[in-house]
Order: structure tokens, then sequence, then C-alpha cells
């Protein structure tokens, strides 16, 4: 039997040192240590030996049993040590990888996004409301009644004499002073509606207005606001201008334009040679669109902007013709 | 409204170059979006010297002169009678633009090249005189070669001015002259006419009364003979065509003049034409009609306002005059209307006769009441100025509702705080009095004063706010971020939901596209569903930009349809889009529609971007599934079933869709691939699959609160069979039975294959399923898993009358 265990370790041992693979020593591990392994089959057959026999040659088999697993492990370990690098034929690592297809969000919906984001941070909340809209809060509850000129300035696609396709997001305001005292700070963006439509005009697009309503709401605050929005959008060294214009739901009114971004304020023809691009509406909340929802105009003021994202997004990616964005062509979406 | 700059010197004498006072405007709110030059025409028009004249070869009546100008020497040919050898000259280059508005061309003059055209006064528009070339030899400084507008000093500009709706004052150039004056502080010098002159014939007396007085709040006329009708004098038709307006005849310009340097409508009858002779401001009566002087015959309205002679009417009001008494060559006699009619009325009639005048413009945004006299007082004066005419009848004036002056007060302390400024009310006083408010009361709590007549837009407290805003300069109101507490309003979550679905799927490889919310009622109606289904409940503009557009969309399907049309066409072939958006049902006129918002997703083409790694394979079917069941576990949305019937979806190829069902009876939406009957109405090539959600469902659905569940810490156990069952059995209803008898720790089963063919007998096929079982709390032991696994086998191939496959 002890010549048995010895004849089992010359040759083991043996093998594992040639072993050249962790497969080797497994097969061997297998030959050896397996269930049906030659040291196994030894130790299975001590019980028929002699009472004195027994533990002498069972010590000597386990012992064996150990020292073939040191030595395995030590030749896995010696392997692992001598793995000679060897240069890989054939791999050409030029070539394209598996590319899945990538989806993309639409450039407005990125825009807007950001847009949103901003004012978020300034703790503006989204507010939303209906597409198709009701004439009073589209233009009557905004002062604009029947037969005003100013309903001019948006030529308004209509459902039927009292239903029309908003034409700002201005209604979503409305709806939301309607239902909450101040002080108020929310931001609407949406798709809006009006019949027009070529180079820089498709009949719908989107905008995001915003409103905040306080007690001490001013002008000042309004400039503050915007020129940091503007600033977060395009570069923080934008300069620019509030001019005064007119919309029938704010007073004082203004046009908030930037620096031109294409010619730096030099005149091109993006901007029309003026080296300015308007970019917002604003103004203080006209007290009219206040006494419409019940909020007192001597307790509070409020102002009230409005953008266009097409605009922004045609200005920051250099787009110049907005139909594009509706047409989605592959080519344009995937440049986004 | 184009105002020249020479004009608007009449009235107020600014000094600053044009390009300062542009952006001095804009500043205050009347923004110029374009300055002109005024000659622009010219601007290739030069001095030139006539070194040679030789007769035309081939017509007697023309000269052919070699003129030079500069270095140049050009041939044209002239008939003028005073071309004289080393005369100076204006030679027209090709370019020109001459006051009848022809372009000079260089051409061929029976046979002889002309490389430009010697004008006269009258051709460029410069002067009166057209009896022969302009000359040029006594103006100082001039030369051959030089610019004929630097020569002349022709340096006058239009500035192109947006006058916003609320500043219908500011619609002539008396009020831009105005704005100027309190912009630079500098005075008005606005010509008086005087109401002097002394009527010739007394007795003529023609009535006119006023039968809507709230219509027409005041009626001027004055009645003048003795007119010869011809052109207008060079000075008045050059201003008129830089004003945009284009000359007619002497009574008619003056007209015009008039409406645009004061900003109020005239109109003049020929009163020979006028049936009394009398003047009638009435509503029209049922059936009248009007051929107006644009020609156009039209029908009035018992709503519409006209000027009404003794029989019928010869002028909508405030629109246009009638063609029947309008002034022609022969006039002789004429009779003058200045007039305020009511802003609404005009709007109304303007609309409905789909015309819009110089006139209607002003008057429907508000003209001065108190303007009205005065500019009939100018009228008059330049009228017998051009055309001889005289007076012969004192002024009539009905004005039966007199304007009242509007007073207004303004608090400093409120103005200060509404814009953040800290002006002295004694700056505020000043800026106030600039635009011509009348102070009554100067006080540190109250400024008060008279607002001027054509300030409509001047009616309460903080439309002073605003005018102290601009006076005093938006650049010089402070800028500063507005105190404010902490927002505590939570978003919508229906947005923060939208934002997921769409980072999902486009993780998934699909790309958003954002479509019209319009299309054509065709394009629902291909769909083929049942007529009361509420996709079929379209909303219809009224005024739709084109048919294709004239119904607001009920399903999202055609419009990715189209985005899919429109990029195959430029051989974009393998698309994988999303939209998510409004769809909107009728609810009944007066009534907002009913709008729910839907995600639609659609697949086909390549399954993958062409490659050399992989074969190029088409999508199908399971792929869009995939893409749905991705943004479903996403969204952590489970127990969803999938239904075979999807009636309301008729534009499904049968047997290719599903719907999706949620807790029992809650329809998600549906999948499958489009009928291609359907497909082929967009021209649309290979199979297109879609799938459609409604937003309110998955919203639903998606608001169960997310709960961690523990990591197993145990080994799994495998177990692999694959059974041949009847090939209608659904692999759902497989999967359903099989958990149905599954102990809780049966993991998961999966299908890891489907065969069919040989061996598996026809009508069969064969399913492969992995069961993973794994306990949470030990190691299972392969007889703990076979005494589960093997009785459910067996159960499955005895209910399925099933059999395992090997």
């Amino acid at each position: 039997m002890q010549e048995r265990l010895e004849e089992i370790r010359t040759q083991a041992l043996e093998s594992i040192e040639s072993a050249s693979s962790e497969e080797d020593l497994e097969n061997i591990r297998v030959r050896v240590l397996g269930r049906k392994g030659e040291l196994t089959m030894v130790l299975k057959a001590i019980g028929k030996l002699s009472a004195e026999e027994r533990p002498k040659i069972g010590q000597l088999a386990n012992k064996l049993k150990k020292e073939i697993e040191a030595s395995i492990n030590a030749r896995k370990e010696a392997l692992k040590g001598v793995y000679v690098r060897t240069f890989i034929p054939g791999l050409d690592p030029t070539l394209p990888g598996r590319q899945r297809r990538l989806g993309r969000l639409h450039p407005i919906t990125q825009v807007m996004d950001e847009i949103c984001s901003v004012f978020e941070r300034m703790g503006f909340t989204v507010a939303r409301g209906p597409e198709v809209e009701l004439d009073f809060y589209n233009f009557e509850a905004l002062n604009i009644p029947p037969d005003h000129p100013a309903r001019d300035m948006q030529d308004t696609f209509y459902i039927d004499d009292k239903v029309l396709l908003r034409t700002h997001t201005s209604p979503v305001q409305i709806r939301a002073m309607e239902r909450h005292r101040p002080p108020m700070r929310l931001i609407a963006p949406g798709k809006v509606y009006r019949c027009d439509s070529d180079i820089t005009h498709t009949p719908m697009f989107h905008q995001v207005e915003g409103l905040m309503v306080d007690r001490d709401v001013s002008f000042a605050g309004l400039k503050g606001v915007l020129t940091a929005f503007v600033q977060q959008i395009f570069d923080s060294d934008t300069l620019v201008r509030f001019r005064p214009s007119f919309f029938p739901f704010t007073e004082p009114s203004a046009e908030i334009d930037i620096q031109c971004v294409m010619c730096r304020g030099k005149g091109c023809r993006i901007c029309s040679q003026t080296g300015w691009l308007e970019v917002l509406g604003a103004g203080m909340v006209h007290p009219e669109v206040f006494r419409h929802v019940g909020y007192d105009t001597e307790e509070f003021s409020g102002f009230a902007f409005g953008l266009g994202v097409e605009r922004i997004a045609m200005l920051r990616f250099g787009i110049d013709d907005i139909r594009l964005f509706y047409d989605n062509d592959l080519r344009f979406l995937h440049q986004f | 409204m184009l105002i020249l700059t020479s004009w608007l010197k009449e009235f107020v004498h600014f000094t600053v170059p044009v390009e300062t006072l542009a952006e001095d405007l804009t500043m205050a709110g009347l923004e110029v979006e374009e300055i002109e030059p005024a000659y622009k025409g010219l601007a290739p028009v030069v001095v030139c010297s006539v070194e040679e004249i030789v007769p035309h070869p081939h017509a007697s009546h023309l000269q052919v002169c070699t003129v030079a100008a500069g270095e140049q020497k050009f041939d044209v040919a002239c008939g003028a009678p005073n071309v004289e050898k080393g005369r100076l000259a204006a030679l027209a280059r090709p370019g020109t633009v001459l006051s009848d508005g022809t372009t000079v061309k260089s051409s061929d003059i029976y046979g002889i090249r002309s490389e430009g055209m010697l004008c006269s006064e009258a051709e460029l528009g410069i002067g009166d005189d057209e009896t022969g070339i302009l000359v040029l030899e006594h103006a100082p400084g001039c030369e051959p070669g030089k610019s004929l507008v630097g020569v002349l000093g022709l340096s006058d500009w239009v500035l192109d001015i947006a006058v916003t709706p609320n500043r219908p004052d500011c619609l002539s150039v008396q009020g831009v002259a105005r704005e100027v004056s309190a912009i630079y502080g500098i005075p008005l010098t606005i010509p008086q006419s005087p109401n002097s002159q002394i009527p010739k014939f007394p007795n003529h007396q023609i009535p006119i009364s006023i039968e809507a007085p709230d219509l027409c709040g005041r009626y001027t006329a004055a009645v003048m003979e003795e007119i010869k009708i011809g052109p207008s004098p060079h000075w008045m038709a050059m201003r008129l065509q830089a004003s945009g307006i284009r000359p007619i005849n002497n009574v008619v310009d003056v007209t015009n003049y008039v409406l645009i340097e004061r900003g109020q409508p005239l109109h003049a009858f020929d009163l020979d034409m006028l049936a009394g002779p009398a003047i009638k401001v009435r509503t029209a009566r049922p059936g009248e009609k009007i051929k107006t002087i644009d020609g156009k015959h039209r029908e009035i309205r018992p709503d519409m306002l006209v000027i009404a002679d003794a029989e019928r009417p010869v002028a909508v009001a405030g629109v246009m005059g009638g063609a029947e008494t309008e002034v022609n060559d022969n006039t002789k006699r004429i009779l003058l209307e200045s007039a305020w009619f009511a802003p609404t009325q005009v709007r109304r009639t303007s609309k409905a006769l789909k015309t819009i005048t110089e006139s209607s413009y002003r008057f429907e945004r508000g003209v001065d009441p108190e303007g009205v006299i005065s500019a009939l007082y100018r009228t008059v004066e330049l009228i017998s100025q051009v055309t001889g005419g005289c007076l012969v009848q004192e002024i009539k004036d009905v004005y039966p509702r007199p304007c009242k002056p509007g007073y207004l007060s303004l608090r400093p302390e409120r103005a200060n705080k509404l814009l953040g400024t800290g002006l002295e009310p004694g700056q505020i006083a000043q800026f106030l009095e600039r635009i011509g408010i009348e102070l009554t009361h100067i006080g540190d709590e109250k400024i008060s004063g008279v607002v001027p007549t054509y300030r409509l837009d001047l009616k309460e407290e903080v439309d002073l706010v605003e005018e102290i805003a601009r006076l005093h300069g938006f650049p010089n109101i402070p800028t500063l971020a507005p105190r404010a507490g902490i927002a505590t309003r939570a978003p919508e979550p229906s947005q923060g939901l939208v934002d997921r679905m769409r980072n999902i799927l486009s993780s998934q490889g699909m790309t958003e596209v954002i479509s019209y919310s319009f299309m054509s009622p065709e394009e629902i109606e291909v769909l083929g569903l049942d007529k009361n289904d509420p996709r079929m409940q379209m909303v219809s503009v009224q005024n739709p930009l084109s048919d294709d557009q004239s119904v607001m969309r009920t399903s999202i399907i055609p419009s990715l349809m189209g985005a899919v049309a429109r990029n195959q066409a430029r051989r974009n072939m393998d698309l994988g889009l999303f939209e998510i958006g409004t769809v909107f049902y009728s609810r009944g006129t007066g009534k907002l529609p009913l709008e729910e918002q839907r995600i639609v997703a659609l697949c086909t083409g390549a399954r993958y971007p062409e490659s050399w790694s992989w074969p190029r394979e088409q999508v199908d079917f399971f792929d869009l599934k995939g893409v749905l069941q991705g943004l479903l576990q996403a969204l952590g949305i489970s127990g969803w079933k999938t239904v075979l019937e999807t009636p309301d979806s008729p534009f499904y190829v049968p047997g290719a869709s599903a719907g999706i069902v949620w807790g029992g009876n809650s329809v998600l939406g549906s999948f499958g691939q489009i009928d291609p009957n359907v497909v082929e109405f967009w021209d649309i090539d290979g199979p297109v699959f879609v799938f459609e959600l409604s937003f309110n469902a998955l919203e639903t659905a998606a608001s169960q609160q997310l709960k961690f569940t523990p990591l197993a810490r145990y080994p799994a156990v495998e177990r692999d069979i694959a059974v041949i069952v009847p090939d209608r059995l659904s692999a759902q209803d497989l999967l359903e039975y099989i958990s149905g008898q599954a102990p809780d720790f049966l993991e998961e089963v999966r299908i890891f294959d489907i065969y069919r063919g040989k061996p598996v007998p026809e009508g069969s096929k064969s399913i492969g399923l992995r069961f993973t079982y794994r306990a949470l709390d030990h190691t299972l032991s392969d007889h703990e898993v076979s005494e589960v696994h093997d009785p459910m086998v067996r159960s499955v191939l005895q209910s399925y009358k099933a059999k395992l496959r090997n």
C-alpha cells in the first residue's frame, strides 16, 4: 500500500510539474483526487486494511492528498506567473465597433428642458394647460377684448366663435392665478399655434412663458431674472438690452435683445445689421389682468415673460430654416 | 410707418445723426426697423460732361452723345433739346430707378448701344422740370464722376418704424415728432394752418347730419371750388412716394399728404356727383351696394356705417370711398371730409370687407378727435396752394359727442416701487410734461394732470408709469435679483413621467420626433375606424393654412407615418421613431375638446445599422414589442398582459397585433404591424411596426411606489425542458399555467427556444423553457427542486397533451 502511495506521489508530482495549463492541472486533480481518482481509491480501500496498518496508511494518504493539493495550487500560481504576452494576430482595432442604433431627443425638447431648468433653479415651477383654448383665456382675460387691434399681433386659428388654438401659453398663467393666491412663480412651456408659415414661422411652435407675482416684484427684478436667464442659456458675458414695447397684458412692456451671437454685435445678415437679436418679450403684469383673476393690484405686483423655443434653438445651433424642426428628417435629428 | 427725416425736421428740429435718432427712438419704444436713403434709386447717377454730340444715324429726333464721368466715357442716346457740348449733366447709369419706377438698363436704341440715360429733374424725381435734361454747371462743387446724390445734397432718409397697436398717435410725422420732442426735451414746431379763408359764396349750404353719433363722433366738411385737377408738385409727390404712397392727382395727394403728416384720414368727394348734395352718416340699409375706388363691388351690411348722399352710400365710413363720387380729371368742386369714427366699428367693417386701408388702419386704432378739424384746415390750405381751389362755405363741424379731457394722477412712490427706481417727484413731473401732459398738481404724494387727447393709451396710473420708464430709459433702471421665498409648490408629477419615458425610449435607440398637431381628415379615415370611434370625432380648424392641416390630430400614428414617408423619400430607411404628444377629441361646438397624451413608437427597416460584423436583418414584430416591454419595465409597471383582440385598431394586420392590459381591465395600448393597405396611403416601403399607449393609463400603472427586492444570497438551480405543444397554444397561457402551479422559489421561467419543423409534428411547436429555482434562505438541493419540478412538468404535459422533446 505504501508503495502504491509512493507511486501515486511520484507520478502526480511529475505530471504537476510538467503541466502547462490550468486545464492540465484540473485533469490531474480529477485523475488523482476525483471521485474515482487514484488516491481516492486508496482512501476508500483503507477500510479493508488491518487495524494497525489502517491509521498509518490513512495518515500517509491524507498527508499525500494535502501535498498534491498544495502542489497543484503552487503550480497554478506558477503558471499564472509565467503567462507569456504574445501578439494576437488578425484583429484590426481600426474596424468600426458594433454600434447599436442611438436614440436622440428632439432638439426642441433638449432646448426646452434646458430653458425650464434654468428657471426651475430660480424657484419657478412648471404649469400646463390645454392647447385648444377658450377665447376668454387666450385673449379677454389678458386684456385683449374682442375687436382690439392687438388681436392682429397674433394670427389666430379658430375652431369656432369661442374656441381657438392658443396663440401663446399665457392662458396657463390665468388658469393658475384663478386657482392659487400669490406668491406665484411659474413657467408654462408648451405648443402654441399661429397661422403663419415661412422660413422663420411655422403654424405650430413652442413657447416658454413665465410669471412671478409677489409683494415686491419690480421691473428691476424682471431685468435681473431675465438677464441671468439669457446669460445662462447663451454666454455668461452676453450683452442684454431691454427696450420698450407693447403687449396688452403687461405694462411697462419690454422686448429683450441679446447681442448678436453670430457677429458679436458688429452687424450681419442674421441680425439685419443691427447687432441685436430679439429673444424675449416681457413686462410688468397689467393691472387689468390681475383684476380678471381677483388679485389686489395695490398689494401685489408681478412680471411675465415669454420666449420662442425654436428661436433660441435656431440661434444656438445656427439653424436657418425653422421648418426643419417639423420635417423630422433623421439626418437633422441625429445632429443634436 | 415710413417717416422721411426732412419732413420730420419741419416739426421738430433735432440735430443728432440719423443713426442716433433711430437708436433713441427704438429705445423709447418706437422700433426703427430700417434706415434707408430716400434717394436710394439714384445711387448709380453720376455727374458727366458732354464731350461730343453726333446725330443718331437711324433716328432723326435723337442724338448720340459721348459723355465723360471721371476716367470713363460712355455713349448715350438723347433727345433733349438742351444737350450741348461742354454741358454738365446727370447720367443715370444702369440700375438707376427713375421716378416712374422704371429701372435704367444698357440697351440698343435704333442700333446704337446706349449705356445709360441723361435725365431731367422730373425723370429723376427731384423736381418738376421735364422740358430738358437737368443742367448742373451751376451746382456748387459739381465735377464729372461725382455722385449726383452727393453733389445735390439729397441726403434724406426714410425710417421704417414699427408702431405698436397702443400708439396710433405715432402713425404720422407729427406723432413721431412729438416723440422726438419728448425724448430730447426739444420744442415742437407744428405749423398751424389758420381757418382764415373767407367764404366766397356764403349761400352754399350743404346739409350734414350724423344719424349714428355712437359710431361717428365727429364729422367736419369743407367745400371747395375752382379746383384744377393735375399732378402734384414734385416736393409733395416725392414725400408721398418716400412714405410708400403712390401719387394720383393733386387733390387725392393732399388728402394722403395730410394723412401721413397729421395721422388724420381724409376723403375728397366730387361735389357734383353727390346727390342732394347732402351728407348723411348712417348705417347701411338692407341690400345696399357700393362700388369702391378700388373697383370692387361690395355688399354692405346693415351693421356697417356709410357716408351717404341724398340717395345712396358714397363711402364706407373710415374704410374706403365710392368710385362714383371719386375725384377725377374733370372734377371742379369737392367736398372734403375729416371725421372721427368709432374704432370697433371701423375694425369690424374692415374685417368683414377683408380690406385694410391707411384710413381703416388708423381709425381702428384710434385717431385724435380734437385733431379732426386742424387736419381739415391743413388740407384746405394745401389744396388751395396746389390746385388753385378756394373754400366756398364755412367749414362744417358736427361734433355730437365732444371729447372730454382726461385727468390722471400718479403716485411717485408707486412708480418707484413698480420700477425699482428712486426717481424724484420733480423728475417724474418733467417726464410727464414732455409727453404733453398739462400738470395741475405736483406733490410728493401725487402728480396730476390733463392727458392730451391724442394719447388714447393713457387711461390709468400704470400707463403713466410706463411713460416714465421709457423716458427715463430702460437701461437706467437697475438690474436686481428679486427677493422671494423658497418655492414650495411641487411640480406636476406628469411632467417627470414624460421626461422619463423620453429617456427610456431614446436609450433603446428610438429617436424623438415632434410633428404638427394638425392633419388631414383622410389620414385618420384611412385607419378604417368605426364611425363612433372617438378618433373620428375630429376638431376642425376654421381657417387652416392648407387642407392637409385642417383638423387637430386624433392619433399620432399618421404623424409618424408621415415622418417615415418623408425620411424614406430621402433614403433614410432604418427608422426607430417615437413621439409623445397631445391628441384632441371633439366634444361639440363651443366646448373645449378632450385632450389626451399619447406615446407612439414605430420601427421599420434594418434592426441594426449596417456593419461588417452582423448580417443585415429587418426589424420585426418582436423588436417593437421589446421596446415596449423595456419601457414598461423601466417605468416599474409589472403584471401587464398581452391580449389578442384589438377591436379598436383595424389598422393592424390581423394576427400580428395585440393589446396591452394592466390591472385586469385597464387598457394601456396596443401594438402590431400596420396593415399594408394603410401603409400604402403614405407611399411607404416595407413592413411598419407601431405601438400606441395612453398616457393616463400608464400614469396610473406607473404610480406604484417602487419597493426594493433583497438580493439572493444562495445559488440558483436551473432546469431546462422542451415541450411539444399545439401551435395555437400561446406562450402567455403556458407561462401563466406554470406560474399557477409554481412554488414560491421558482424565480423565473424563460422561453429560450421556439422550434417548428422536423421532427416536431406539423401543427405543433417545441417550446424550450428554462426554469430557475432559488430560495432566499438556503441552498436548494437537487432533490428539493425535483420534488416540485417533476410534477409540474407532468402537469403541463397532461393539461396540454404535450410531449417532452428528447
